[in-house]
């Protein structure tokens, strides 16, 4: 009897345990402080940044959606969960990350220039091959920017377990997941990521590294077309394959190196929570936008603006005028080039400012509409279930605490054989008052799981519900605007026809003359071969894509040169001075985790460059050969 | 008239505007000259005043040193070409643009214009003064600055034209006054083509702007409030009937124990 009761209370302790109450830290480790200020200027046509994030999941993409969601667990673990309530989670995600994303746009509208950030919501799909992708929703992201965030307010997909110690965003606890990135072309050796979420890092930096494979093979069939990226988030969950780029802490400085955000819950301040309305102050700022839009800044700030938007404004430009574009990646001191890049510039500028308008009425209808108003609600009500929650876990604790008490003391007492028969009557009473403690601890631990999933299975559902009401502000957005959009575009490109004198030098296709294959020249041309600036594109000796961005002489890299290769085990790239189609001289070589300054010879690397060592750069006007 | 110049920058002329002047020294001789120069000017609106003052700078504009003394060689050829130091800029500005002296006398073409930067030389300042006074008084008269600078133009093509009459095309002071107006028609193209884009952009963003709004304030519309509300109320439903649920059970166990204890 002794026994049984000793083991059945054992198993009680086990099942119920300690509860955990789901708390947050309150400061991000992104840190706070004075705001950081801008002190890059952006080529013109070219934002800052743009925040993107999920918007939305398409009816055929949903179940996909949700089992990849499941499948890929941020914070370990197996997830056993039912499969409505995964889809609610699934959903409740892109509800949080629509609004809260708004947090982080509107910190950064407030702190970098007018129509220097742009929103970008995306949709969940499946791609023609049947695998889960996103799209964007707008027109955003055809346009440069120095920088790209991803935000995802992320939740753990199993309901019994996300109230513990697992990443959850509900009521007063965010959970962001994001990534920081900038084009591939600008920061070679993290395949353009720049910060990223810990566990984001192999997919972003693998998903980055194939568009560059994709935009490069483009360029080798003649057509400068710069790819959008799927979300991060997205690519983290449907497998996208990895690439494990260098990384370094939040406040680490190396180079070629990821910043690695770690996975943090932040607790926002429930009282301002609990008075939370569209006039009120933003409840995300303080612990946590604050600091990452510094951290952002700070990337910003750090970035090659003109290796950044280079490609995409080239994309751009190529829309209005092809024989302009390629010329434009390392520019040109030639007046007539100057005049017509002047009218490029100003059609850029206004596509710009038609999409930050955009921009700004989607930040108004999610915040200030009735939908904003209901994610507040929603908000509310969740910090209200989530209290009821830590209260009954508190109780779990102390019910959890009286039966440990009360069976350790009468297994004491009835252990004893010379006991009375009082004693033995208490021993029995404190062991029969375990079994109850434990008993209601087991309770309290069911009842406290039932309102969070309560919750889960009656209100989600209802907004997600809504959710498509809120897609359809963006939906008839995007019908809007694409409709609008391209007529603006025509109308530009109307005007930009009527105003334009004859380019004397104007970028053609010809032949580059790569060491080992015959590749594909975009720029200046003469006799059918590579002769000026532009951009050439082969395949080296171990089959590799390389990106050559410079000069050329007879069909051969010739003068100052920026060369991308896009190696298996990552990018790498090679500034500087190269002559007969190979670097030669001092030339500056990122990979993941260095940027070193080498001294090259004929394409071979002989050692260190000494110190001071002046690197030779295309985009420098003064470097300029051609 | 003196007096009047004098009182009328004082007067139009806010403090900040005026710390942006250049300060110049004019001799008592030379500001009287300056005046007198300027005499002829209309004063019968701000408009006609700003186009005039506003004319003779974009008239004086890229005649640097070496064309300078390029037209001063056709001047010094035929003395009495060279105009009084004090003559009316309004006359000089007139003689310019009459077909008449501008085909049959180059060298008086030259010399008006020769005779327009001295003025620009001389008297920038009170220029400037009584454009920024101007601008104060009314900033929209820069709305006129492109038909100015197309009429400037149009003037200093004569000189460029003149130059080439008179054999001075070859020079290369005349070859980059020349290159100056194509970069001039250029920018005045370029204005014009920026001017056409700021309409459309502004346009397009009204509309955009206008239909986005719309479509919030349907969709505000559409969102339907009542089904978070009983959304809520019936999680909350469900909680207190676990709770319920709970507490028998509650009840049902102590009520178990302690009839085993008895």
């Amino acid at each position: 009897m002794r026994m049984s009761l000793i083991f059945l209370l054992g198993a009680s302790m086990l099942v119920t345990g300690c509860a955990s109450t789901a708390t947050g830290i309150q400061t991000s480790a992104l840190g706070t402080g004075p705001e950081i200020s801008v002190q890059q200027t952006a080529p013109s046509g070219t934002a800052l940044a743009i925040v993107r994030y999920p918007a939305f999941v398409e009816d055929d993409a949903e179940d996909d959606f949700s089992q990849a969601y499941a499948g890929m667990a941020i914070g370990g673990g197996s997830v056993n969960t039912d499969p409505v309530e995964t889809k609610a989670l699934a959903n409740s995600i892109l509800l949080k990350s629509n609004y809260f994303a708004m947090s982080l746009y509107r910190e950064l509208a407030a702190r970098l220039p007018e129509h220097s950030v742009l929103l970008s919501p995306h949709k969940v799909m499946k791609a023609s091959d049947g695998t889960l992708t996103s799209e964007p929703m707008t027109q955003a992201e055809s346009l440069a920017s120095v920088v790209t965030v991803d935000f995802t307010a992320y939740s753990y997909p199993d309901a019994e377990r996300m109230m513990g110690d697992k990443p959850l965003s509900f009521g007063d606890l965010v959970t962001p997941v994001v990534t920081v990135r900038t084009d591939p072309r600008a920061a070679v050796g993290t395949e353009g990521i720049l910060m990223a979420s810990a566990p984001l890092i192999g997919a972003a930096a693998g998903q980055n590294y194939a568009q560059g494979i994709t935009d490069a093979t483009t360029l080798q069939e003649g057509r400068i077309e710069a790819g959008v990226p799927e979300l991060d988030f997205i690519s983290h969950i449907s497998g996208t394959p990895r690439l494990s780029p260098a990384s370094t802490g939040l406040r680490g400085r190396a180079q070629g190196a990821v910043r690695a955000y770690p996975i943090e819950k932040i607790q926002l301040d429930g009282s301002a929570l609990a008075e939370m309305s569209k006039d009120s102050g933003d409840i995300l700022e303080a612990p946590f936008t604050n600091g990452f839009a510094n951290q952002i800044i700070t990337l910003i700030n750090a970035t090659d603006a003109n290796k950044a938007a280079m490609f995409r404004r080239a994309d751009v430009i190529a829309d209005y005028d092809e024989s302009l574009a390629a010329l434009t990646l390392v520019g040109s001191t030639d007046p007539d080039y100057l005049a017509r890049l002047r009218y490029a510039d100003r059609l850029l500028d206004a596509e710009q400012n038609y999409l930050s308008v955009q921009s700004l009425r989607l930040y108004d209808g999610v915040i200030n509409g009735e939908m904003g108003a209901q994610v507040r609600d929603m908000l509310k009500e969740e910090h209200r279930v989530l209290e009821r929650r830590r209260q009954l876990a508190r109780q779990q604790n102390i019910a959890t605490a009286a039966a440990f008490a009360a069976a350790i003391g009468g297994v004491a007492i009835a252990s004893q054989d010379d006991n009375s028969f009082g004693e033995k009557l208490a021993a029995q009473a404190m062991i029969q008052g375990a079994i109850f403690s434990a008993t209601e601890a087991m309770r309290k631990n069911r009842l406290s799981k039932g309102v969070g999933n309560n919750y889960i299975q009656s209100v989600v559902p209802a907004l997600t519900a809504q959710t498509e009401i809120q897609v359809d502000l963006i939906d008839s957005s995007e019908t809007i605007t694409a409709i609008r959009f391209e007529d603006l575009k025509s109308k530009l490109g109307e005007l930009y026809a009527e105003n334009q004198r004859a380019l004397d030098t104007i970028a053609t296709r010809c032949t580059y003359n790569a060491p080992s294959d015959p590749g594909t020249w975009l720029g200046t041309c003469e006799n059918g071969l590579a002769n000026g600036s532009g951009v050439g594109v082969f395949r080296n000796a171990n089959g590799d894509l390389v990106e050559h961005y410079g000069y050329a002489r007879n069909g051969l890299a010739d003068g100052p040169g920026y060369r991308i290769v896009r190696a298996a085990e990552g990018s790498y790239s090679i500034e500087g001075n190269f002559s007969a189609g190979s670097a030669n001289g001092a030339v500056q070589v990122e990979r993941s985790g260095s940027v070193a300054l080498r001294r090259y010879k004929a394409g071979r690397d002989m050692g260190a460059a000494p110190a001071g060592s002046v690197i030779a750069s295309p985009f420098r006007l003064g470097d300029q050969t051609g | 008239m003196k007096q009047f110049f004098l009182t009328a920058v004082a007067l139009l002329l806010p403090t900040s505007v005026m710390a942006h002047v250049p300060a110049v020294t004019l001799t008592a001789e030379q500001t009287e000259q300056c005046v007198v120069m300027m005499s002829g000017f209309p004063d019968d609106s701000p408009e006609s005043r700003y186009v005039f003052f506003r004319l003779s700078q974009e008239l004086a504009k890229d005649v640097s040193p070496e064309l300078s003394v390029l037209m001063a060689r056709y001047m010094a050829e035929n003395e009495t070409r060279r105009l009084p130091a004090g003559w009316p800029m309004i006359d000089v500005i007139e003689d310019i643009a009459d077909p008449v002296l501008r085909q049959a006398a180059p060298a008086q073409t030259v010399a008006s214009m020769s005779h327009i930067a001295y003025f620009d030389a001389l008297c920038g300042p009170f220029v400037q003064g009584q454009v920024d006074s101007l601008l104060a008084f009314d900033p929209d008269l820069a709305d006129t600055d492109i038909v100015i600078r197309e009429d400037a133009l149009y003037l200093r093509q004569i000189l460029s034209e003149a130059l080439d009459r008179l054999g001075g095309g070859d020079n290369n002071a005349a070859q980059a006054y020349a290159a100056s107006l194509v970069t001039e028609r250029d920018d005045i193209e370029y204005v014009g083509f920026v001017d056409e884009v700021d309409e459309l952009e502004a346009l397009f963003m009204g509309d955009l702007d206008t239909k986005l709004s719309r479509s919030n304030d349907a969709v505000n519309e559409s969102v339907n409030v009542e089904a978070f509300q009983d959304a809520a109320t019936l999680a909350r439903d469900m909680d207190a009937q676990a709770r319920e649920k709970a507490q028998q059970e509650r009840l049902y166990s102590l009520v178990r124990i302690l009839g085993s204890v008895g």
